[in-house]
């Protein structure tokens, strides 16, 4: 029992020494080279970044995603996700894993989006955020989000999404809160080859953490990206290189202290 | 036809500028470049040496029409995507007919044009000119120049009786003299005479000073032809590959020029400036060819030391520090005066090939007397000995838009550093530039300066990113992130540390006449907590951010003028948020015929603490560069003439003054003013023969 509360106690701390909340986590590889910049993030992992990025695909894509936090397999985080365009809207789901058999944190997401124009769009996320404690019991809650994109030109993308608005938390004893939080990004394409992209992420009673990246088309099928953040401190960078349709990414994280995040993902598109 | 008329309305364009002589010109933007490149530095030293490579730059003007990537690298305004701008224009049009066709290239803007025009020519460069020495001797421009420097208050250190009280004192007056000869043709031929006595030092003919306190002469010589490229004798400067294993004299470090931390440097330059260590002494030569190039030097010259001469404890004589400052002031500092003879020798091999180069660096120190390091923790892996030996190679590449650079050293020890880089033209408007260094704990030099956080390029990790993106033609974006961090222990840092530097500018050019910038640069680093009562120190998060607004304005050919607003907030762990704020307005007038200029400065500032500090860089006499820290609080004010007494003399003049509201004694120990102003004046005289 103290070995699994310890065990517990070193997670906790260190998901607090890095500032980074599974539950709120960014979602896919081809954002985690950019260190998780997800303002024009154009794969299936919008359906659990910001789902009013979905209408951004044309066609329905699939993707799995998996990151191990400083080599620790105890921090494994993985996902699956999907979007699908309909004629209407775009409907998208998601669901996220972290942790291990005796302390896990799980994520279960369905999003809808909407088109309301060339420039702008609307989507709206339904979570429901599930803690597993052995010895403690599991805990739910639903959570709501929220989330916008506007092109006021063609180069420029703003988008914004805001995560459980209404401060919903667990009935554990421990680890009760749900993280609150809104982020604000904006990408500026230089050309067809180049985004220059930042972002600001506010967690409720956190410091405000600061992304900035670039992302370089090198070849039609090979793209490069690197990205910081602020808080805590953090290089990204990777690559996404496609076979026929099948897009890999991968990724890495260096924190100051803690060492590196491998992170990787392949996405899987479905045209009609 | 759309060149032609872009190539009239560049002339239009430059009419402005021809009212002031060709050498005036030159000087104003050598200075206006200068005080970018060193406004974001935080410390006063001599820049000189910085100044004299842009000179250099200017006088060997280079041929757009043959120049090479590696040579217009060396012009640090221009970013990647502008060099290749300018040599893809050159392969699809031809050669250019004019500078004025500059302005036909859209990644050009209007203030890098203007740069360039000083540096650049289409006319036959120093590499084609033909003149024999005898004739360069005749055609050269000698220049005399005088400078008298003093400071109105009296410091504590020049009281008379504290001599006859046993007491350290300056043995000196309160006064500066500088005196430089120089003679130049073009960038082919230079020789001269620089001299300096500080304030405090005496001027005196004896055994140990011979009027002067510190003298140099140099002598620089490129031949016509022939396997000959470059003599050098006296003092000069040698810079090889990135700085990594041997560099000596003043390297870039971070700035406001983003991409400009790719050393570009020739490898031997005459040395004119007055900073009292950073040089060469002896003689050096380069041969080459065009695959090819060797630079052998030698350098044999006293430093000054610590030393301590052999006794029980200490089984021979040693020295432990070297004396920087150049200061000799006292009895003290005079005894340690050129006191261990550096003896320094070396040679670079480059083979050059079509898109890059391979070199070859090997440079052996040896000291009379042994080094012997401190025996605090930090210095545990300092250099100890008589003799260090340094070995490296460098290498450029450049393959489509990247282009590539790096250098790996190993000192004598077998301790290992290396630093490697790309710069990506990703677009016309975006360049990026990455670096990243690893420079082991325990690698040992005597002279270098690769870029990096700290300035002894060693027990240093870091990744650096720089990225400039323009906008539009009137908008400009310039921004580096700098993460580093030291596994050993260094000075007032007792653990291994670690630190981020990120600036943010965005630049707006309204007109021809008005620039606007807004900067915001935060950093952080762990450092020992200042003021803590513990038995053992301890590192601690500080942080310090500083927000600078800066505009510029030139309301009429005769009239600019000048305002920045800055303010400094720290913090650390223990102590509240100190805040430091500086707000100056600068006029700069010249006479309609630019026989005579001022320049005035009026700054208020107020500074909670030390940490909260702010730099601002202050126009001066001609040659002299300072870039003097603000702290407490009060007023700054400065005037600066120009005079044109005749075609041949000129005359510089600089009142400064700093009155503080919240202190009544300024500084300490010897240098302590009993009051709350201090004020200096500096008197300069040229006559161009």
């Amino acid at each position: 029992m103290k070995k699994l509360f310890g065990c517990f106690l070193v997670i906790c701390s260190l998901l607090n020494v890095v500032n980074a909340q599974v539950s709120t986590a960014i979602i896919g590889g081809d954002v985690a080279q950019l260190g998780g910049i997800s303002a024009k993030q154009q794969s299936a992992y919008s359906a659990i970044n910001n789902p009013a990025l979905m209408p951004l695909l044309a066609h329905w894509q699939s993707g799995v995603y998996s990151e191990q936090r400083f080599g620790l397999k105890e921090l494994t985080l993985s996902n699956i996700s999907v979007v699908m365009p309909t004629k209407s809207v775009h409907i998208g789901a998601a669901i996220n894993y972290f942790g291990f058999s005796n302390y896990n944190q799980q994520r279960f997401v369905l999003s809808a989006a909407k088109k309301l124009s060339e420039s702008f769009s609307l989507g709206v996320q339904l979570n429901y955020q599930l803690t597993n404690i052995v010895d403690y019991g599991s805990a739910g809650a639903w959570v709501a989000g929220a989330g916008f994109m506007y092109k006021p030109t063609h180069q420029l993308t703003v988008s914004g999404f805001v995560f459980n608005p209404t401060q919903q938390k667990l009935s554990l004893a421990v680890a009760d809160k749900i993280p609150s939080l809104f982020r604000l990004g904006l990408a500026y394409q230089v050309n067809d080859k180049v985004d220059v992209l930042a972002e600001g992420e506010q967690q409720l009673e956190q410091k405000i953490n600061v992304r900035a990246g670039l992302r370089y088309q090198v070849h039609p099928r090979v793209g490069l990206g690197i990205g910081f953040n602020s808080n805590p401190v953090a290089v990204h960078f990777g690559t996404s290189i496609k076979f026929n349709q099948v897009m890999i990414d991968a990724a890495a994280g260096v924190h100051q202290v803690l060492g590196v995040i491998p992170q990787v993902g392949i996405r899987f598109p479905f045209k009609k | 036809m759309k060149r032609v008329g872009l190539m009239i309305l560049g002339f239009l364009w430059l009419v402005q500028s021809q009212a002031q002589t060709p050498r005036e010109r030159d000087e104003k933007v050598i200075a206006d470049l200068l005080e970018r490149l060193i406004e974001n530095t935080e410390a006063t030293v001599d820049y000189t040496d910085l100044q004299d490579q842009l000179e250099q730059y200017n006088k060997s003007k280079l041929n757009i029409n043959t120049v090479s990537r590696e040579q217009l690298q060396r012009l640090f305004f221009l970013d990647d995507a502008q060099i290749n701008a300018i040599i893809n224009h050159r392969q699809k049009f031809g050669n250019f007919l004019t500078l004025y066709e500059l302005q036909t290239i859209p990644a050009l803007d209007e203030q890098t044009i203007y740069y360039l025009t000083y540096f650049v020519t289409v006319d036959e460069d120093w590499q084609q000119d033909q003149t024999r020495f005898l004739q360069m001797l005749r055609k050269g421009k000698h220049e005399l120049i005088g400078l008298y420097d003093t400071e109105l208050e009296k410091r504590a250190g020049y009281d008379a009786t504290l001599k006859d009280q046993g007491k350290s004192y300056y043995m000196g007056n309160k006064e500066r003299y500088v005196f430089r000869y120089r003679f130049n043709y073009g960038s082919r031929l230079a020789f001269g005479y620089n001299a300096e006595t500080d304030m405090g030092e005496r001027f005196t003919w004896n055994s140990s000073t011979k009027g002067f306190d510190f003298n140099s002469i140099h002598f620089y010589y490129r031949p016509r032809k022939g396997i000959v490229k470059t003599i050098a004798l006296g003092d000069y400067q040698i810079n090889f590959g990135q700085g990594l294993t041997f560099g000596s004299g003043l390297a870039a470090r971070k700035s406001a020029f983003v991409l400009n931390v790719r050393r570009s440097y020739l490898p031997i330059r005459p040395y004119r400036s007055l900073n009292e260590t950073e040089f060469m002494r002896g003689a050096a030569v380069m041969l080459g060819d065009k695959k090819w190039q060797v630079v052998l030097f030698g350098s044999r010259k006293y430093i000054s030391t610590n030393y301590n001469a052999q006794d029980t404890s200490a089984p021979q004589d040693f020295f432990s520090s070297i004396d920087l400052s150049g200061l000799h002031r006292t009895p003290t500092e005079l005894a340690k005066s050129n006191n261990v003879l550096q003896t320094i020798v070396g040679a670079n091999a480059q083979w050059r090939f079509k898109d890059g180069y391979v070199g070859l660096t090997h440079v052996q120190t040896n000291y009379d007397i042994a080094f012997l390091s401190g025996t605090s923790l930090y210095q545990r892996y300092n250099f100890s000995g008589t003799q260090l030996g340094n070995s490296g190679v460098d290498y450029k590449y450049q393959w489509r838009n990247m282009s590539f650079f790096g250098e790996f050293s190993i000192s004598s020890n077998q301790a290992k550093a290396f630093t490697t880089g790309v710069a990506i033209s990703l677009d016309p408007n975006l360049d990026v530039l990455l670096l990243y260094r690893n420079f082991a704990k325990d690698y040992q030099t005597t002279y270098n300066n690769p870029f990096s956080e700290n300035t002894d390029g060693r027990n240093e990790k870091g990744f650096y990113t720089g990225a400039s993106l323009r906008l539009s033609r009137k908008w400009l974006l310039n921004s580096y992130v700098d993460i580093y961090s030291s596994p050993w222990l260094r000075f007032q840092v007792d653990g291994p540390s670690r630190g981020v530097d990120v600036l943010g500018e965005l630049q707006y050019l309204p007109s021809k006449t008005a620039q606007v910038y807004f900067r915001v640069r935060h950093e952080y680093k762990t450092k020992n907590q200042a003021g803590s009562t513990e038995k053992v120190d301890y590192l601690s998060e500080q942080s310090r951010t500083v927000f600078r607004f800066n505009a510029q304005y030139k309301m009429s050919l005769n009239v600019t003028l000048k305002s920045r607003v800055e303010t400094t907030l720290f913090s650390d762990d223990v102590s509240t948020q100190k805040t430091g704020t500086l707000i100056f307005q600068d006029v700069n007038w010249s006479a309609p015929r630019k026989q005579f200029g001022l320049i005035f400065r009026v700054a208020y500032f107020t500074v909670e603490d030390y940490n909260a500090r702010v730099y601002a860089a202050e126009n001066d006499v001609l040659y002299q560069y300072s870039v003097p820290m603000y702290q407490n609080s009060g007023m700054r004010y400065y005037a600066v003439m120009r005079c044109k007494i005749t075609r041949k003399i000129e005359l510089w003049a600089k009142w400064s003054q700093t009155v503080y509201s919240n202190v009544n004694t300024i500084s300490s120990g010897l240098e302590q003013i009993n009051g709350n102003t201090v004020s200096d004046v500096r008197l300069q005289l040229r006559w161009i023969l």
